[in-house]
């Protein structure tokens, strides 16, 4: 018996299977089934609730709950063809039903117009397949709002004059300001900024028969006891299930999408907890298996007719790959800030958003002053790197930072670079003796020249809040492993010959087949993706009902 | 109709951007005579260093296995006998976790009982990093032989066993690394893993474990 009481059999050929319970599939199960179609979604990993959240730090620090196990899943890195591959953590994401949401910050920042037209704005950037997306904010607009009000989110409308336009107002309110807000407030006045409530998705009050948050301070890398952080695993999967129509396979691990003599996709094939092979049939395919995970599969979907993996006749399938640069700060203040109370962030500072291209480098990015950590992160990590690790002074320093720490994060543009991407490892396998991921990543010059730069305002935002030590740690997206945001992997776009999918997410080559979540993105935006990742999860499954109801996916 | 007002919004903002661009510009020439920040350890990179060599162990154990420890240290009392550290083990990883984090005037390693944490977890979640501790304690007590002509690391001079713990921390040792994550864990982790003894360690650095707040969250909500 399903979780959802719909068991299809898997000869059964369903209307849609989905791959990936997370930000993206979520959405999209809800979307068709809510629509009248039979759903399978298969997720890898467990089917957790809200019991199974615990405020021990110890049992997520390393997220093996919540998150791919690198023990089991293993990772090679390397920086260029050249070098030799490393077994290393080179991507995280959320491994359960709801995937990263579940364990996710909640930084809901919708992207800016800028984010869809940048090439055609600032012209063309050597080493990069730097390119518009074939959709604009304009188009995408609606579907952010239906974000925002389907899944709960907490925000003020016109407080950033920054904000791209909207339609409507955020349902619910921004969350309270906490201290670590108003010192970002207070450094935002003095450099002339302005320092606005973050749009998040954790409701500040009831919504939806879903109770409002209580402050725990246990959202990243936590799930949400309370069921107020709006993960689709409490808003999106249990409105697909109720409908009757939408199953929920956890512990499934797909492996293959099978196709027929046609070139068409007739199913997926994956392992189920135990580990026995099983071939579901389905009519349409769907991937939202993440930035680092679709792009695999397809490539572990090769087959004669697709000797390069499935949908890769134009080569760009794992290419592109952008993570978000950026860079962290710290602070330590007089007074007690306590940013272990409450949630991670509650003001953000958008003035840099767009750069002028004048300054040498393209892009922006955003700022937010935030508090990340717990007693025991905080302890290994959380002071100035060039600090005592251990002894008399050590042990002061932890006493009297803890509560008077606040971090400023910078979050960037990454640039889409051809050569970055998410292969096939030739020799590594996973625990299912399938081939490892490995990341090919060198970062670009324009990315750490843009990520120093707003460092060293992270730097001026803590000064300008009044900080009595400032520290921070390498800038740029090659100081943070394993990565988390897994972007560009399979673009979309208008040309099929650079491209993998179609502005409604359909593969160019293989007309029943779609992809949605990171991999569609087309630049990497600022930061916060999960935001953009629902609105084309919204928008592609309205287009892919289109296509069933006029009998166009076979 | 809402586009409309979106672009007349767009045309309105544009203005206040520009300004905003000209600060940007004059800020620029303040970078440029920034030296780059020095580089160290980022949070992440430090996790994958935990992750792929040294203490892995300690921050990346199996549900399961945690959930194991966590109901063998809570059955425990005070003067049970140690599971899988002998006497001088734990006479040595006493005076080792006190010189990471000192007993005095507040709480250290000692008032949290952060080698009672170590032998729960060697006997249970971090039972692979058993071996690395022993030849560690090992290599301690030679070299307090070769280089202070001392029998033991514990017969040391507290001067002594500073420099000793310094030259492993310089060297880069696994066991000094995998120490130093345990002993962190032991001082912070929830207290039903042997460790944090009465919150002692949450106590030292003011976190409280009420898990719900509300304002005014710290000393500069109002402002």
């Amino acid at each position: 018996m399903s979780e959802s009481g719909v068991p299809y059999r898997p000869s059964d050929p369903v209307d849609f299977v989905i791959v990936g319970a997370g930000a993206a599939g979520g959405v999209v199960a809800r979307e068709l089934a809510t629509a009248g179609f039979r759903v399978v979604v298969l997720e890898q990993g467990p089917y957790l609730r809200a019991p199974d959240f615990r405020h021990d730090e110890l049992a997520v620090l390393r997220l093996a709950e919540l998150t791919n196990d690198h023990r089991r899943q293993p990772n090679s890195l390397r920086a260029t063809d050249r070098d030799p591959r490393v077994v290393t953590p080179a991507v995280g994401y959320g491994r359960a039903v709801g995937g990263g949401t579940v364990h996710f910050t909640g930084n809901y920042w919708r992207f800016h117009e800028v984010d869809f037209i940048e090439r055609s704005l600032v012209g063309p950037v050597a080493g990069t397949g730097f390119d518009d997306w074939p959709i604009s904010y304009a188009e995408l607009e609606p579907y952010y709002t239906r974000v925002e009000w389907e899944i709960g989110v907490s925000g003020l409308a016109g407080a950033s004059p920054f904000d791209p336009p909207r339609s409507r107002p955020y349902p619910v309110p921004p969350l309270p300001i906490k201290s670590i807000g108003v010192l970002a407030e207070r450094a935002a006045r003095a450099m002339g900024w302005t320092a606005f409530p973050a749009p998040m998705a954790i409701l500040s009050e009831p919504y939806r028969d879903r109770m409002a948050c209580i402050q725990c301070g246990f959202c990243e890398t936590f799930g949400c006891e309370m069921g107020a952080k709006s993960s689709t695993l409490v808003t999106m999967i249990p409105e697909a299930e109720a409908t009757g129509r939408c199953e929920i396979r956890p512990d499934s691990y797909v492996r293959k999408v099978e196709v027929d003599q046609r070139g068409r996709v007739t199913g997926v094939k994956y392992f189920d907890a135990k580990r026995r092979e099983v071939y579901q049939r389905a009519r349409a395919v769907v991937l939202c298996a993440n930035g680092a995970e679709t792009p695999r599969l397809l490539l572990l979907s090769r087959s004669n007719r697709f000797p390069d993996g499935l949908a890769n006749s134009s080569g760009m399938v794992g290419r592109h790959l952008m993570f978000n640069g950026g860079g962290l700060t710290g602070g330590r203040f007089e007074g007690r800030i306590n940013g272990y109370r409450g949630t991670v962030d509650t003001r953000v500072i958008h003035d840099l958003y767009q750069l002028d291209p004048g300054l040498g480098f393209v892009g922006g990015g955003g700022f937010d002053f935030r508090w990340d950590t717990q007693p025991i992160g905080f302890a290994l990590w959380g002071l100035d790197p060039k600090a005592p690790r251990w002894g008399p002074d050590f042990k002061r320093r932890l006493r009297e930072s803890f509560t008077r720490t606040a971090y400023a994060l910078a979050h960037t543009t990454s640039l889409p670079v051809p050569t970055n991407r998410v292969s096939l490892d030739p020799h590594l396998k996973d625990d299912w003796g399938l081939p490892a991921i490995s990341v090919t990543w060198q970062e670009h010059p324009n990315d750490l020249r843009l990520s120093e730069y707003f460092v060293a305002r992270a730097m001026d935002l803590l000064a300008a809040a009044g900080a009595v030590e400032r520290w921070s740690y390498p800038a740029g997206a090659g100081g943070w492993w394993p990565q988390v945001h897994l972007l560009g992997t399979c673009r979309m776009g208008n040309d099929p010959r650079t491209s993998v999918v179609d502005r409604f997410h359909r593969a160019h080559d293989v007309p029943n087949l779609f992809i949605v979540d990171g991999s569609s993105f087309v630049t990497s935006g600022r930061g916060q993706p999960t935001m953009t990742i629902q609105a084309l999860a919204f928008r592609a499954a309205e287009r892919m009902g289109e296509l069933a109801r006029r009998g166009e996916l076979g | 109709m809402a586009l409309n007002k979106m672009q007349r919004d767009r045309q309105q903002r544009e203005g206040g951007r520009r300004v905003a661009l000209d600060a940007v510009r004059r800020r620029v020439e303040v970078v440029k005579d920034m030296t780059p920040s020095t580089p160290g350890p980022g949070r992440r990179q430090f996790l994958q260093g935990i992750a792929a060599g040294a203490g892995a162990v300690w921050l990346s154990a199996a549900p399961e296995l945690l959930r194991a420890t966590a109901r063998a240290a809570s059955c425990g009392a005070v003067n049970d006998p140690y599971r899988v550290l002998s006497s001088p083990e734990v006479a040595a990883l006493d005076l080792l976790t006190e010189l990471i984090l000192p007993t005095d005037d507040t709480p250290g390693a000692r008032t949290a009982q952060v080698v009672r944490f170590l032998d729960h977890a060697l006997a249970g979640f971090a039972a692979s990093d058993l071996p690395l501790f022993r030849q560690g304690l090992t290599d301690l007590d030679r070299l307090a032989g070769q280089r202070f002509g001392q029998g033991s690391f514990t017969a040391l001079s507290p001067g002594a066993q500073v420099e000793l713990l310094q030259s492993l921390e310089t060297a880069g040792a696994p066991f000094f690394e995998s120490l130093r994550t345990a002993t962190l864990t032991g001082m912070f982790a929830n207290p039903e893993y042997g460790g944090n003894h009465g919150k002692s360690g949450w106590t030292l650095i003011g976190f409280e474990d009420r898990f719900a707040w509300g304002p005014p969250f710290g000393d500069y909500d109002r402002e």
